[in-house]
């Protein structure tokens, strides 16, 4: 008995962690996708300088958010981000406009995929 | 490198953890569910082992997760005999008074030859000596021979042997098994006296020793090789 008590609190402690952690990836992936908007914003409107500021914010956003994610994710979809990153850091400092906007967007649907893939869907189930 | 060998320690000592905890029982004597369980969680520790991008936590929660589904259901099983028929199936009888039940190797797709096999590994050739083959829910099959061809037993020659209980092990590769003394009724002042006087004057040179329960004391010193100098 003691120990069916031990497993439901733990299953119990499980249950909610796997929420929490849901639950804060979809804010730390929010957060992120707003960088990534304002960055968008700023290549759109040919303002570089701009633009390159707001990738070095972003990089130091996704630093602090992305600690914790390589304990629970998949360590694939965190180098992905990793290489995109670099990728736009680069085309923006070239100034490519086409690629600049095209890295952005692969960066951000990276980013909006990981929640999705974790939420609680019936297609992720099956 | 590293990674893996720590990696591999942290799901090695879960996985024996989890087991130790699910209880003993032989791989044979497994219910179908619990060979499952065994089953997937060698296959879980697995793969966090050898691939150090995926996180280690993908490998212990479904083995923590499949070790409460196997202790919630072997309580639900010692609770519910109705339940323990679902989950375990039920014994069923395969040869009864000599006969085989055709309808019940059918049922359970138990071919003969399977059959046999398994009476020829419990020493029984012939069918007839047979009255009773009961296959568990296991896979195991018990036999009950008959009364005039089972070994015999010291009641059928109207013999009361002596009682037989446990030895009681007292030493184990030099070190003396302090809890077993007051079971055995001895002290160590006794074990060493006793031990003594077949020349071994260092507890450390006994590799085994057991007393049984006519207080003979049985020990077996160390190899030349191994032994204290």
């Amino acid at each position: 008995m003691r120990l069916l008590t031990g497993i439901a609190i733990i299953m119990i402690a499980l249950v909610g962690s796997g929420l929490v952690l849901n639950h804060a990836l979809q804010d730390s992936t929010r957060a992120l996708t707003r960088q990534i908007d304002r960055v968008d914003c700023n290549v759109r409107a040919y303002q570089w300088q701009e633009a390159q500021k707001e990738i070095e914010e972003l990089k130091k956003t996704w630093e602090q958010q992305g600690k914790w994610w390589p304990i629970f994710l998949d360590h694939q979809e965190i180098d992905n981000i990793d290489f995109s990153l670099a990728r736009v850091k680069e085309y923006v400092a070239g100034r490519d406009y086409s690629l600049s906007l095209g890295q952005l967007s692969e960066l951000k649907l990276i980013v909006d995929h990981i929640p999705k893939k974790e939420a609680i869907t019936l297609k992720n189930i099956l | 490198m590293i990674l893996i060998i720590i990696r591999t320690l942290i799901l090695y000592i879960a996985t024996v953890v989890f087991l130790r905890i699910m209880g003993k029982r032989q791989i044979g004597q497994l219910q179908p569910y619990e060979l499952v369980v065994i089953i997937m969680i060698s296959e879980l520790a697995a793969i966090p082992m050898e691939n150090t991008g995926i996180p280690i936590l993908s490998g212990l929660v479904p083995i923590f997760i499949l070790f409460a589904s196997e202790v919630t259901l072997s309580y639900i099983s010692l609770k519910s005999e109705k339940a323990r028929g679902m989950i375990s199936g039920k014994p069923s009888i395969l040869i009864e008074k000599s006969k085989i039940m055709e309808d019940e190797l059918k049922r359970l797709r138990y071919n003969i030859n399977d059959l046999l096999e398994q009476l020829r590994l419990k020493n029984v050739l012939d069918i007839n000596d047979v009255e009773f083959a009961i296959l568990e829910t296991s896979g195991q099959l018990s036999v009950i021979l008959k009364s005039q061809k089972r070994p015999v037993e010291a009641q059928d020659l109207n013999l009361s042997p002596e009682y037989e209980g446990l030895p009681i092990t007292l030493v184990i590769d030099g070190e003396i098994i302090e809890e077993n003394l007051p079971k055995a009724n001895v002290d160590v002042d006794w074990l060493l006296n006793e031990l003594a006087k077949s020349g071994i004057n260092n507890i450390k040179d006994v590799f085994f020793a057991t007393l049984d329960s006519h207080a003979k004391l049985y020990f077996q010193p160390k190899s030349p090789g191994s032994k204290t100098k």
